[in-house]
């Protein structure tokens, strides 16, 4: 046994040696100098908006795709936070003017007037960056995608059409390349292999991986973080949801709260709502989130909904949608009385909340 | 007790191998050998001989114009010399601009490139990166022998693709010089129907 178990570890090891460099992530340089958000935080201005047809995947716009993407680098155990211009102002990429522009453009840099500008030849997205080459203090980062290709959105193995093209996934191209605004390079540089969305191939990786996150934490360390102080109220964990409800809580502090649900519908809410039962915790009122959700849009099942403040999660519920199996039921009425907690109450169908209401009480 | 290991160990590294395979394209879009050679409207072997930055006004963009020389032309009519513009560098104000994946070069080293989009496009290598070959010199061999971009040996053509030097391929010598402007020359005629 003890043999084997030598074999063993010699067989893993090797196939290790072979296969994986454990955190082989690569930081952005330029001149020899590490590159770096000095603030720990970089304003990404979203210039993408939405497609014709919403988008299957993080979407429903361009932009909720990006926010979902800029959710996955963040994390409590860093201090780096991607945080949503808004609204978003009009800029041009290429320009040295602070705004992180991220953007559809046929060309990288925009005409000179006397032609077009710099094209994309064979690249999907760009980003550059402009950095202080003394202090490796970022200055400017944009990102501009192809607006001449296809682009759709979609989770796990790459796919590819019926001519055998792979079917380009905005998503996770979005992660990538905010990968490298936030500081990563390409870790399968000079012959390294490792798991890697910042790895320069697209893959089938669809999300961050340990060697990406362990480059953000080296990057920017965890000991200036500091959690998030807020509350997911509505739903309740592990409870039941139907018709049009609202998803609401409250937190201190945020650029944008999102809520997602099973990772692959991202809704931004509204936030900033009175809240004057919060203002002890967070020394101010306007702390409450609220989004309106049809949950007679999801199929009958159990969702996981995860609220996030500048894409880093401070609340989570299990929840069960029970559906009529349309997104909306029209024309149906009925009231119906029912003893409850010793009294008689009445159930009454009210349609704009798709829901039953108590009408009654005796 | 050993077969169980080799059993072990072969199930590990098929798993590694086909965790290895599953990159199918890349951000920028993968070439073949072939697609290189078909794309390129110029390819030229040829040493670095200056390495300038400078400020286009009309893009506001900062430029870096590698100028090659001492050159073996396999494709296109670029004369005795050529430059290639790229889209980064330093700024009138000191900051610089980067964008990663595009090569870096040194003056003085010597190169096969892939050029398509000189002037037009960000960077006028074919798939960036891909359209770029480092030469070395194997004192050992006495040949010179060529690399990628990332200076990782290639071994072989094989089936239209390069095929680098890896724990798979074992010690293979590198591909020299003059077998890939063989491959090169032979290539042409089919990519140019």
């Amino acid at each position: 046994m003890r043999t084997f178990s030598l074999f063993l570890l010699i067989g893993v090891l090797s196939v290790f040696g072979l296969c994986s460099d454990s955190f082989a992530f690569v930081r952005e340089e330029s001149r020899g100098v590490l590159a770096v958000w000095p603030e720990s935080e970089a304003t990404i201005n979203l210039q993408v908006g939405c497609p014709q047809t919403p988008l299957t995947f993080w979407g429903p716009c361009w932009t909720d795709a990006v926010i979902d993407a800029a959710s996955r680098w963040q994390s409590p155990d860093t201090t780096f936070r991607f945080h949503v211009q808004s609204p978003a102002v009009t800029a041009t990429p290429c320009d040295n003017d602070g705004n992180h522009t991220i953007a559809f453009r046929s060309t990288v840099c925009p005409s000179n007037g006397s032609g077009p500008g710099p094209g994309f030849g064979s690249s999907l997205a760009v980003t550059y960056f402009i950095v202080n080459p003394a202090t490796g203090a970022f200055v400017d980062a944009d990102t501009v995608f192809d607006s001449k290709r296809t682009w759709v959105t979609y989770p796990g193995p790459l796919q590819t059409n019926a001519a055998g093209t792979v079917v380009y996934d905005f998503h996770r191209v979005a992660i990538h390349e905010l990968g490298h605004i936030l500081g990563l390079d390409h870790p399968d540089d000079a012959g390294q292999t490792v798991a890697a969305i910042m790895n320069r191939r697209v893959s089938d990786l669809d999300t961050p991986q340990p060697d990406d996150l362990a480059g953000v934490r080296a990057i920017y360390p965890a000991t200036l973080v500091t959690s998030v102080q807020g509350l997911l109220e509505n739903p309740q964990p592990n409870s039941a949801v139907s018709g049009i409800s609202l998803i609401s809580g409250w937190v201190c502090a945020a650029t944008q709260v999102t809520v997602r649900v099973n990772d692959s519908i991202v809704i931004p809410a509204a936030y900033g709502t009175p809240r004057a039962d919060t203002r002890n915790t967070c020394g101010k009122d306007n702390n409450g989130f609220g989004i309106l959700v049809n949950w007679n849009d999801l199929s009958p099942g159990t969702y996981q909904v995860v609220a996030l403040a500048d894409g880093v999660e401070f609340g989570r519920a299990t929840v069960t949608v029970a559906t009529f199996g349309v997104p909306f039921v029209s024309g149906a009425n009925g009231s119906y009385t029912v003893p409850f907690n010793g009294r008689n109450v009445t159930l009454k169908w009210q349609e704009k909340l798709q829901n039953f209401v108590i009408s009654g009480v005796q | 007790m050993v077969k169980t290991f080799v059993i072990i160990q072969f199930l590990v590294l098929t798993i590694c191998s086909l965790s290895l395979n599953l990159a199918r394209a890349t951000s920028v879009t993968e070439f073949t050998f072939t697609d290189l050679v078909t794309q390129a409207e110029v390819i030229a072997v040829g040493t670095v001989t200056d390495i300038r930055e400078q400020w286009d006004a009309g893009k506001k963009a900062p430029l870096t114009l590698v100028t090659f020389a001492n050159l073996t032309v396999v494709k296109g009519s670029p004369g005795t010399s050529f430059t290639l513009e790229f889209l980064g560098g330093k700024m009138p104000n000191g900051l610089v601009m980067t964008i990663p994946g595009v090569p870096q070069f040194t003056v003085g080293e010597k190169v096969v490139v892939f050029c398509a989009g000189n002037h037009r496009d960000f960077c006028p290598l074919v798939g960036i990166w891909q359209g770029l070959l480092r030469v070395m010199a194997d004192p050992q061999q006495g040949v010179e022998t060529v690399s990628d971009n990332f200076r990782v040996p290639i071994v072989k053509i094989e089936d239209g693709k390069f095929v680098k030097r890896s724990p798979m391929t074992g010690a293979q010598p590198p591909l020299s010089l003059s077998a890939l402007l063989q491959t090169i020359q032979q290539t042409l005629p089919s990519a140019n129907q």
